[in-house]
């Protein structure tokens, strides 16, 4: 298993090396003073002022150049600041880091989890009552664009609120603004703000899990060491619980890391909705304002946290499966 | 002698439950006639697209001087504050994100399948190489990547749409590219792939002739998921701002502009987006029959 | 029917009588097992042969309860004398790895990939047997050394993928006598394995039916693999009992051609120098719509137009029972050679 991790932890980190490369590269697609070139270009003398913007923000050395000294930047911990506001880029993220977690790791736990219960329980009543409504349900959350499904159930929410003649429901932000709470009120006011974005982001998850989920178990089920189990005489919910499961639980494992960067994607969009403050509402801004050290900075925190996720899932799966690690 | 279906013997306990054969033989019937439906009501409305400006009376880029109307007999989905007609912006939006996601598959598909191909047959360093940029893109978040590559669209206006859906295409090749390279694996050392080796048929030609059209299955299944894939992706890109650009019209800028007045003029906001959610069901109803029938012992597990 | 074959005269451990087993497919029934019967004694060991589809598997696996719900079974398994098709569940798996136990054809996939053979074992052990898990790991080191697996105390906590298929196998059939079972079903255990350890997991077989006592009922297509043990040989075509008698006598003197075509197909040390191998002509019928009279009438060498009207019954012939109009033929073709 050490063997395992220690291969794992090195393939990881050569896959960083080239996140950032890639996370450079992609953000040198983007032209950070867009909007003025065309203006300026359309003045007499422009060209000059275009030519003193770019050294200004170095856009005028070589690529390579450029990328070494980002990345010997951020050796020293340094991630350069917003060309828009001048804040430390480390600390833009640092703030907008924990608000995004919240949502995250709401939506991953519950997903996950109800997940792997619906999928188990479709499977083992394959085509009974169960089976078929959550079926129903999962072809239609999986159908629903994240940005629509969280666009009703803020409508929603806010429908609900007006009936109910009381604020149940928060749908903008990810906590009141200048709320003076104790500890305990804080939580109570952020967990009034989640629970709709969270529902967005688990609802689309959850249909995925469980589908799969459901044909992993319903593999499983058929497979010739259940037959073994059953000739054995091990007793049915014992089978399910001790034999199936442990094996059915293999592909949602990975599946979980494979589908962390969508779930990403999914998060900006759902905080762009309910106007979170968070890692989405970063990324936007800094791609409206061209403020390239903002995204920069976001593409890498981003692209290390999916490739700690898939350390985990890869090391969960190796504890799991006696064939992975020593293979 | 007629082989007994493998699935069949290899009891199961949740066969156990009842579940007579008239319920499996009904549930696949029911299965594909849903997957038809799917693709007529599909055809249909990418046709009817064409049609519903001669049948209202109105284009997309139209303004009518009914200004935040309801849906009406002459305007179906209502009219948004400026005037425009809402059905033929949805109808537009439909063909936008039809004609998007069809290139996108076919990008898709094709560098996914000859990728795969190459991966399998060749194997070695080739596979290796290969297999690691899949990996990679299969973990990338690709939206936040397509955002980046999408700020060129807001500057170049409307003529977008080939750019979108190319940008998406060459990231959406690598989960079929997995596929047909596991596939290619197992079909390599069959007797009629190594008969055209030994009569000396070139890599590119066994590529082509042999190993593509036998995995056509998997390939067609995942065309249609990728088609799913990309009509979301180019939504989201453009209800964020980085797709496609005004005047074109996509469904996701129709739900974006039209979210805020969910409560006051609904039409704007869920009428377009319940096209999107039907076009995007319709593909997976279709993706999920040609499965079905294109793989019968997956029939089972569906 | 095949009852009168043996002469011992206790109960058997499995009596199998009339079993009709079908399938429903969305094309039609598939129709199994078509009016089986059979019996297995003491310390008997019964070889099954048949290709596959022959039906030879269904029959054992009705036997354990293992069929899918939606198999429809008739007739009557006995299990000293208790119907096994009438058992509830909870009997059923009391029953199944403690009085009957099964060795399945591919110990690559039937043992459980993320448990370690130890612990499979030792869950047999502790489901029908009280016992702590220390005596339950004791127990498993003990039947993975008495079927031959080397350092069984360090083998015991191998996962399957660090065994050879050999040693796999002998793990399954150490986990199927782990509760001394009466009887013990092999469904074509070597058919997944090398040439060169077939004979050596027959071996073994024999070695765990003698330390048990128990009766062995052996499922295969290669009448060769049990050729030294079997005692009595039912012979399988389409669902149905082609021939059946003691092992020294079927061998000696088919009297059903489909016998004889199966030991035609198997080389022999004591043919004449230069004899040629014959396969069976043709494929096996659709067991969807089996043909009106002798399912073997389309591939038979003595096929006459009575043959593909009339079922034959199986009779006595010589010293076995054949279900063949021309079983005496055969039976006497075989004397002249």
């Amino acid at each position: 298993m050490l063997g395992f991790a220690t291969r794992k932890l090195l393939i990881s980190i050569v896959v960083l090396f080239f996140a950032t490369l890639v996370a450079f590269l992609l953000v040198a697609t983007v032209d950070p003073i867009a909007e003025q070139r065309v203006f300026l270009l359309s003045q007499p003398g422009g060209a000059e002022q275009v030519q003193r913007l770019e050294a200004n923000l170095g856009l005028d050395k070589p690529l390579i150049e450029r990328y070494g000294s980002w990345l010997g930047d951020l050796f020293t911990g340094n991630m350069g600041a917003s060309t828009d506001n001048g804040r430390d880029v480390t600390t833009l993220l640092g703030e907008a880091i924990p608000v995004t977690m919240r949502l995250v790791i709401a939506a991953t736990v519950v997903s996950v989890i109800l997940g792997v219960a619906v999928g188990v329980v479709s499977a083992v009543r394959q085509y009974g009552a169960f089976d078929n409504i959550s079926t129903f349900f999962a072809f239609l959350f999986f159908a629903m664009p994240v940005f629509w499904l969280g666009a009703v159930l803020k409508d929603l929410g806010i429908r609900f609120n007006d009936w109910w003649g009381r604020r149940i429901f928060f749908t903008i932000g990810e906590q009141s603004p200048r709320l003076e709470a104790d500890f305990w009120g804080t939580w109570a006011d952020r967990a009034g703000h989640i629970i709709l974005p969270a529902l967005t982001l688990l609802l689309i998850q959850l249909a995925a899990t469980s589908r799969f989920q459901r044909s992993a178990m319903l593999d499983v089920l058929e497979s010739d060491y259940i037959r073994t189990a059953r000739a054995k005489g091990v007793p049915r919910r014992r089978i399910i619980t001790h034999h199936a499961l442990r094996n059915a639980l293999l592909p949602v494992v990975s599946f979980t890391g494979l589908t962390f960067g969508t779930l990403i994607g999914g998060t900006v969009v759902t905080e762009v909705v309910f106007n979170w403050k968070g890692m989405g509402r970063l990324f936007l801004e800094s791609l409206l304002n061209g403020d390239v050290a903002v995204t920069q900075g976001w593409l890498l925190a981003v692209g290390i946290s999916v490739i700690v996720v898939n350390l985990l899932t890869d090391l969960t799966y190796g504890l799991l499966d006696p064939r992975v690690r020593d293979g | 002698m007629a082989d007994v279906p493998v699935g069949i013997l290899a009891g199961t306990p949740s066969q156990t439950e009842a579940r007579s054969q008239w319920q499996l033989v009904l549930r696949r019937f029911l299965a594909h006639r849903l997957a038809v439906a799917a693709g007529v009501v599909l055809v249909a409305a990418y046709l009817f697209s064409y049609l519903a400006e001669p049948l209202t009376g109105w284009g997309y880029k139209d303004l009518s001087p009914d200004l935040s109307q309801g849906p009406s007999g002459d305007h179906w989905f209502g009219t948004d504050t400026i005037g425009h007609d809402m059905f033929a912006q949805s109808m537009r939006g439909l063909r936008v994100s039809v004609h998007v996601s069809v290139v996108v598959a076919a990008i898709a598909t094709v560098m996914g399948s000859v990728l795969g191909a190459v991966q399998g047959w060749f194997r070695g360093r080739v596979d290796g190489a290969l297999g690691l940029l899949v990996d990679f893109l299969l973990i990338l978040p690709l939206l936040p990547v397509l955002m980046v590559l999408g700020t060129r669209t807001r500057a170049s206006g409307g003529s977008s749409l080939m750019f979108v859906a190319v940008i998406i295409g060459l990231f959406l090749w690598a989960p079929l590219a997995r596929v047909v390279r596991g596939e290619v694996f197992s079909i390599r050392e069959k007797e009629y792939i190594e008969a055209a080796e030994a009569l000396g048929a070139s890599n590119t030609r066994i590529i082509f002739r042999h190993l593509i059209p036998n995995v056509m299955s998997s390939i067609i299944v995942y065309a249609t998921l990728t088609v799913a894939t990309a009509i979301l992706l180019e939504t989201a890109l453009a209800f964020l701002g980085f797709g496609i650009q005004p005047p074109e019209v996509s469904l996701g800028s129709l739900v974006d502009e039209g979210r805020d007045a969910a409560r006051t003029r609904w039409w704007l906001f869920y009428l377009p987006g319940a096209v999107l959610v039907v076009l995007v069901l319709c593909v997976n109803f279709m993706g999920d029959g040609l499965r079905d029938a294109l793989d019968p012992r997956r029939e089972q597990r569906r | 029917m095949t009852g009168q074959t043996s002469s011992r005269a206790e109960i058997p451990v499995l009596s199998v009588r009339d079993l009709e087993v079908a399938f429903p497919t969305p094309d039609g029934d598939v129709q199994a097992v078509r009016s089986v019967g059979w019996d297995v004694y003491e310390g008997e060991v019964l070889a099954i042969a048949g290709e596959s589809g022959s039906g030879k598997s269904v029959s054992v696996m009705a036997a354990m309860g293992l069929l899918p719900a939606t198999a429809q079974v008739s007739g009557s398994i006995a299990y000293r004398g208790r119907d096994v098709l009438a058992m509830s569940d909870k009997d059923l798996e009391r029953l199944r790895g403690s009085s009957i136990s099964m060795v399945f054809q591919d110990p690559m996939t039937s043992l459980n990939p993320v448990m370690a053979v130890g612990a499979q074992i030792a869950e047999g052990v502790r489901i029908h047997q009280r016992v702590n898990s220390r005596t339950a790991r004791s127990k498993a080191v003990e039947l993975l050394d008495l079927v031959g697996i080397p350092n069984p105390g360090q083998r015991v906590d191998s996962y399957p993928h660090e065994l050879s298929g050999g040693m796999r196998q002998r793990a399954m059939i150490a986990m199927a006598i782990a509760n001394d079972p009466d009887l013990l079903i092999a469904d074509e255990p070597t058919t997944a394995l090398d040439v060169t350890i077939q004979a050596q997991v027959i071996d073994v077989l024999e070695r765990a039916r003698e330390a048990t006592g128990s009766a062995l009922v052996i499922i295969t297509h290669d009448l060769g693999v049990v050729a030294r043990i079997a005692h009595r040989i039912l012979v399988m075509y389409a669902g149905r009992a082609a021939e059946t008698g003691m092992a020294d006598g079927v061998f000696e003197r088919p009297s059903h051609p489909y016998t004889a075509g199966l030991l035609g197909s198997i080389p022999r040390l004591d043919a004449p120098k230069g004899t040629r191998l014959i396969p069976i002509d043709g494929a096996p019928p659709s067991m969807l719509a089996p043909p009106p009279g002798c399912a073997f009438a389309p591939r038979c060498p003595r096929a006459t137009p009575l043959c593909s009207q009339e079922i034959p019954e199986l009779r006595p012939i010589g010293n076995q029972q054949s279900a063949c109009h021309h079983g005496e033929d055969q039976y006497n073709e075989d004397e002249d050679v």
